[in-house]
């Protein structure tokens, strides 16, 4: 049995998969987010046994960062550098922008406490580490009362004597100080980019270790006593353990797990590349997806901060099904970025929300179904949704339902803008692109963006607002280990090649069968980051042992990997390896869902409503997902209703369901 | 082969535009990830831009804006010297170019061409400019503070070919090598240039051309220089219709203690604006002398700031906009003037006196001068390897604070955008050390918004010795402040010698120091903006 739980802003979505079937809660998301974890497994209706794989997507960490809502934190730097987080790299992110701002660091200035220490570019101490100045300022960091310290010094990574012995200091006069090294986490030359780091690190810790450890007794209470895993940033799994010292690895943990998803259902679909959309109550994270791979970037940009850490290239956009529409000071109508959440949530569905949401508009609208319960535990109320919106239409000279079609058309234009930045961006045309939306949200606007965009092929997955939670469970095992030790391929043996990199593997190896794999499962993929003598950025290419059994095969292979990349190569130049890093990955065996044995060509609605398509007025047809079985063909308009989500076909669109019960909405010609 | 045009849609040119802007960003990549020098990998003082077969910039990565707003004037150069001989341009040639007075910035931006054909037809070009660490000349890293003819200041290179039918050119080569200090660093980063402009070539022929059609790029050239000039046009008619006038001051030139002017005449017509810097100061003996192409590039960056920020940057941005710079004057030098220090220093001047004019017309707009970024230059051998080394290091100053805006800390100048090279790649590089780098408190000028700080940034040499030199302004006239709001503390440079802060002039080469001995560059902060509220002091940046 596998379990998933993500936790978005709005909803916490379960799925479970055992003996071939799947499924699926959701319960509203709360703070902390763990008893909402808790509740959710509870919703499923079977507990985890200790076969059971349980899988977690977190967005604990991102909201903390971006309220600026965990810490406090301090970080220790070498003597005369305690503004380099203040000064950063002094480059500017818009050319000719006058009123630019610097992004805000997480940790302020007077956390920031300078110890007199110093190693030179050989990682020799040019100046010994003073613990007197050293204990003076962890006692005042102590004093300004903050929770964890981070470590940066200049150098570490050559030599980690002076952040060790401060990590001892620490822990000696304050045992309960959470410490950060960078020379653990981030262990390669560029002092900012490595001590910011250390900084997001330091700032998450005491909130994400207090959350998984919570969540954790909170399992062992129902009886399980295994590990469990945290999805990273990078799209594999990390055990929790190792995430509640690493937060900086799963800040995208929830999104990760989506565009995972996303890249299943495009493989299912038989589309080869698409956009993935996950909209939820809060935000819409979109995804360029191309043959099954999602982009990548090897420095991740959180809240404009730079970090050293892989991870999927996913664009946010702050537009969700609860994202509250408002006239801005300049007489205009927006919408978002900010959201009603899960509590009170929209005002239609009858909680005490006061403010017009987008779902509120699409229930003006008629695209939600009144005599349906939403999620199978909320209704919707039109005349809530009439009471937030006609207030909002008379200060625009609207009706209410001219407002509610421009909250849609805004909140479609937005997500659409978003995703030609993801797509337009790296030179590539949407147009050519399938949509795969999903979230509760996602599937009530997909057709919408889509025709904004110019796209003629959605894909609705069979649970759209638990998919994020399903990506869990698809995705397998992943455990990185990295060391950096430079050096050079004209003098480095194969002996010590071997030596780096067997340890690297065994660490990794006992990593994954501490948690019940055999090693015949685990899978090892070696690379090497390297660049030519001179260089200062490295290119990361796949190693094995037969690449450095000469110092000419080394050269040969990074000669080949460059000229690949960047057209060219170096003759006589030595090759320096600065670090190695091992990836071991357990596949799990893929979900197989069996396609209902009923085919059928065309369905019957179980009744036809009104439904505003801008100023269009339609009779919809009304359908229960459940009805639409392999094979089903649907036409536009109609409304498609399930347990999570609404997925509205306006006309011009047509359906039809597919393997895996995927429902793929295509552009009808001339509709 | 014949192009026709088609007339594409809306989104077909944005899509068009935004793939070639991709494409220059990925030159941009390619040239930061297999550089030589942290000038090049980390500080990115260079540029890169694609320009259509006419010679107009298409798309530009987000590089140094003297650059990009310059390299235009280089392209017309060689080809109106190539159009001359009977060697016209040709498939798999690489047109080589740093002469200030064809165009280019300063001797050491190198300036690459490659011209793109497609079945024997030209259809643009891809283009790079960067900075090498040497080319030559009196001081080690090529920034001659003294220096009267630009003769003095390195190898000077007319437009001629690196490659020709794609082989290298050997002669020319080994004739550039052999007359820098650091032959290795050269070779890598002209690689690296080289390999900028193949990528632009494989990307079109592969990607973009088999994706769009040829048809379609030509058809979405001049929709895409178009919609840049019509939203210029409309930030210039938001500009009341008038004359606007400012003067600055560059603080003597390294030979003489003259403080030269900046004097600019701002004429706003409808949608036009021309920048006349007539009665500005004759052309300088030392290297303060801007080339029109740099001071015209300074004009657009400050025209862009003020304006619409946001304009897709190309060559249609500059068609409503006319320089005119009096012929042998600071902002148009005659050869053989020496101009090293025309494209760093005197255009933030350019740039600030035109900023300062204009906040006259737009007040809404301005913001409070821009702290110089401070420079320096060393070189010597280094005893561990033997072998060469210079570097060209800075510390920045503050940006100036606005109507609702506080200025920045230490930011690069509006005339570059170079991050500082990381301390850990610095020191590894080179036999010196940061000692400190911290801001300077009280040095933004005060305000309803206080300016942003400048910095302190000490550089030690550790081994061996080495010949510097200085090249800043801005220790006299202080980045001035706006709406009442007041000046920041301008620029301050000592050398650090036996524990003793000796202070130095500002624009000196020929500087040697011995191990032990350091250079403390402390940079001026940004002007302040309005009426400082009651109590705020001089320190009010401290806070």
């Amino acid at each position: 049995m596998r379990i998933g739980v993500d936790v978005g802003g709005t909803f916490t979505d379960s799925v479970s998969w055992r003996d071939g079937q799947l499924t699926i809660a959701k319960v509203p998301s709360t703070k902390p987010q763990s008893e909402g974890v808790a509740s959710a497994i509870e919703a499923l209706g079977h507990s985890l046994d200790d076969d059971a794989l349980f899988f977690h997507g977190t967005t604990v960490g991102t909201n903390a960062l971006i309220e600026r809502d965990a810490g406090p934190a301090g970080l220790l730097v070498t003597g005369g550098f305690g503004d380099l987080l203040e000064i950063q790299r002094g480059d500017r992110p818009s050319l000719y922008d006058l009123r630019w701002q610097r992004p805000r660091s997480v940790i302020p200035r007077n956390l920031v406490e300078e110890v007199a220490e110093r190693l030179d570019a050989n990682g020799e101490v040019v100046r010994e580490l003073d613990e007197q100045s050293l204990i003076a300022a962890v006692d005042r960091l102590v004093e300004a009362g903050v929770n964890s310290i981070g470590v940066c010094f200049l150098f570490s990574y050559l030599n980690h004597a002076h952040e060790l012995r401060a990590r001892e200091v620490i822990s000696e006069r304050h045992p309960t100080i959470e410490v950060t090294l960078s020379c653990d986490i981030a262990a390669e030359w560029r002092e900012l980019e490595r001590a910011n780091t250390v900084a997001v690190n330091a700032y998450l810790l005491k909130l994400m270790s207090t959350y998984l450890h919570d969540l954790r007794d909170r399992l062992r209470a129902t009886g399980y006593e295994r590990e469990y895993f945290v999805m990273q940033s990078s799209g594999g799994m990390l055990t929790s353990a190792l995430a509640a010292e690493l937060p900086f690895m799963t800040l995208l943990s929830g999104p990760a797990a989506g565009v995972q998803a996303a890249a299943n259902l495009a493989r299912m679909s038989g589309v080869e590349n698409v956009l993935s959309l996950d909209m939820g109550g809060t935000s819409t994270d979109l995804c360029l997806i191309e043959a099954g791979n999602a982009a990548m970037q090897v420095e991740a940009e959180v809240d404009g901060l730079p970090l050293k850490v892989r991870s999927l290239a996913i664009n946010a956009v702050g537009a969700g099904g609860g994202s509250v529409a408002y006239i801005d000071g300049g007489g205009r109508l927006r919408v978002g970025p900010r959201s009603a959440g899960a509590q009170p949530g929209p005002a239609c569905y009858g909680k005490g929300g006061t403010e017009p949401t987008i779902t509120d508009a699409a229930c003006l609208a008629g695209m939600l179904d009144p005599e349906e319960r939403l999620g199978g535990r909320i209704a919707v109320d039109p005349q809530l949704a009439l009471s937030v919106i006609e207030p909002l239409g008379k200060q625009l000279g609207l009706s209410p339902m001219e407002t509610a079609n421009a909250i849609l058309k805004l909140a479609v234009d937005n997500i659409a803008h978003a995703s030609r930045a993801a797509t337009v961006s790296a030179g590539r045309d949407p147009r050519g692109l399938g949509l795969v939306a999903f979230g509760g949200a996602g599937p009530m606007v997909a057709c919408a963006v889509a025709e904004e965009l110019g796209l003629s092929t959605v894909i609705i997955p069979p649970h759209p607002g638990v998919t994020s939670a399903t990506g869990l469970l698809s995705c397998g095992l992943q455990y990185e280990t990295s060391r950096t030790v430079p050096v050079r391929a004209s003098t480095v043996t194969a002996e010590e090649m071997e030596r780096i990199y067997a340890n690297l593997e065994a660490r990794a190896v006992e990593v994954l069968s501490a948690e019940g794999f055999g090693k015949d499962k685990i899978q090892i993929s070696r690379t090497v980051l390297a660049r030519y003598e001179g260089q200062t950025h490295e290119v990361e290419m796949p190693i094995s042992p037969e690449d450095f059994l000469t110092p000419e095969a080394l050269v040969e292979a990074f000669g080949h990997e460059h000229e690949r990349r960047y057209t060219f190569r170096l003759r006589d130049r030595d090759v320096e390896l600065i670090t190695h890093r091992v990836t071991a990955a357990v596949d799990l065996e893929s979900m197989t869902l069996a396609d209902d044995a009923e085919v059928s060509a065309a369905r019957e609605p179980r009744h036809l409503r009104e439904v505003h398509f801008g100023s269009e007025v339609v009779q919809a047809g009304f359908y229960d997902r459940s009805d639409l079985t392999a094979g089903s063909r649907i036409h536009g308009p109609a409304i498609v209703g399930q347990l999570d989500t609404t997925t509205v076909i306006p006309p011009g669109f047509s359906g039809r369901v597919v393997t895996g019960n995927i429902l793929l909405l295509t552009k009808v010609e001339s509709a | 082969m014949t192009v026709t045009v088609q007339a594409p849609d809306a989104v077909t040119i944005e899509v068009v535009r935004n793939a070639l802007e991709a494409t220059a960003e990925e030159m941009s990549l390619v040239m930061l990830r297999t550089a030589h020098s942290p000038l090049f990998s980390e500080a990115k003082d260079y540029s890169c831009v694609i320009y259509d077969r006419n010679g107009e910039a298409l798309a530009q990565a987000q590089n140094c804006p003297i650059h990009l707003a310059s390299i235009q004037f280089a392209l017309a150069e060689c080809l109106a010297a190539m159009d001359d001989t009977s060697d016209p341009i040709a498939d798999g040639d690489v047109l080589i170019v740093n002469d200030p007075y064809l165009g280019g910035s300063h001797l050491p931006d190198i300036t690459l061409f490659k011209p793109i054909f497609l079945d024997g037809t030209l259809v643009a070009y891809a283009a790079n400019r960067a900075h090498h660490v040497d080319i030559g000349g009196w001081a080690p890293g090529s920034f001659t503070a003294n220096a009267e003819e630009i003769f003095q200041e390195g190898l000077r290179i007319p437009p001629i070919k690196l490659y020709r039918g794609g082989k290298p050119q050997r002669d020319i080569w080994t004739l550039m090598l052999q007359n820098v200090r650091d032959p290795a660093s050269m070779t890598g980063d002209l690689l690296a240039q080289v390999a900028s402009l193949d990528h632009v070539e494989r990307k079109m022929k592969s990607e973009i051309i088999p994706k769009f059609g040829i048809e379609t790029i030509e058809g979405c050239r001049e929709p895409i220089l178009d919609y840049s000039e019509k939203l210029m046009r409309q930030a210039i008619e938001d500009i009341p219709d008038g004359t606007y006038t400012a003067v600055d001051y560059v603080e003597g030139d390294g030979v003489t203690d003259i403080e030269h002017e900046i004097r600019v005449k701002i004429t706003v017509e409808g949608s036009t604006l021309t920048a006349d810097f007539e009665g500005s100061s004759a052309q300088a003996r030392g290297p303060v002398n801007a080339p029109f192409a740099v001071t015209s590039g300074a004009v657009y960056i400050a025209i862009l700031a003020m304006t619409d920020p946001d304009i897709p940057t190309n060559a249609g941005c500059y068609r409503p906009i006319t320089v005119i710079a009096p012929s042998g004057s600071i902002v148009n030098p005659l050869p053989p003037a020496s101009v090293v220090a025309g494209n760093t220093y005197t255009s933030c001047r350019v740039i600030d006196t035109i900023r300062k004019a204009l906040s006259e017309a737009i007040p809404e707009r301005a913001t409070g001068g821009i702290g110089d970024h401070m420079q320096i230059l060393a070189g010597g051998v280094h005893p561990r390897t033997g072998l060469p080394y210079q570097f060209y290091e800075f510390s920045l100053g503050g940006w100036g604070a606005g109507p609702d805006t506080d200025g920045v800390d230490a930011a690069f100048s509006l005339n570059g955008n170079c991050p500082q090279v990381p301390v850990e790649i610095f020191e590894s590089r080179f036999p010196w050390r940061i000692e400190q780098m911290r801001l300077r408190p009280g040095s933004g000028g005060t305000g309803a918004h206080t300016g942003g700080m400048g910095m302190q940034k000490d550089f030690v040499l550790v081994e061996g010795s080495a010949r510097v030199t200085l090249a800043c302004d801005r220790t006299e006239h202080a980045p001035y402040g706006l709406a009442a709001g007041g000046d920041a503390e301008p620029a301050q440079l000592r050398i650090l010698r036996g524990g003793q802060e000796v202070p130095v002039a500002s624009k000196i080469s020929d500087l040697v120091l011995t191990a032990g001995e350091g250079i403390s560059l402390r940079s001026p902060g940004g002007g302040g903006y309005g009426t400082p509220s009651e109590g705020s002091g001089t320190t009010a940046t401290d806070a």
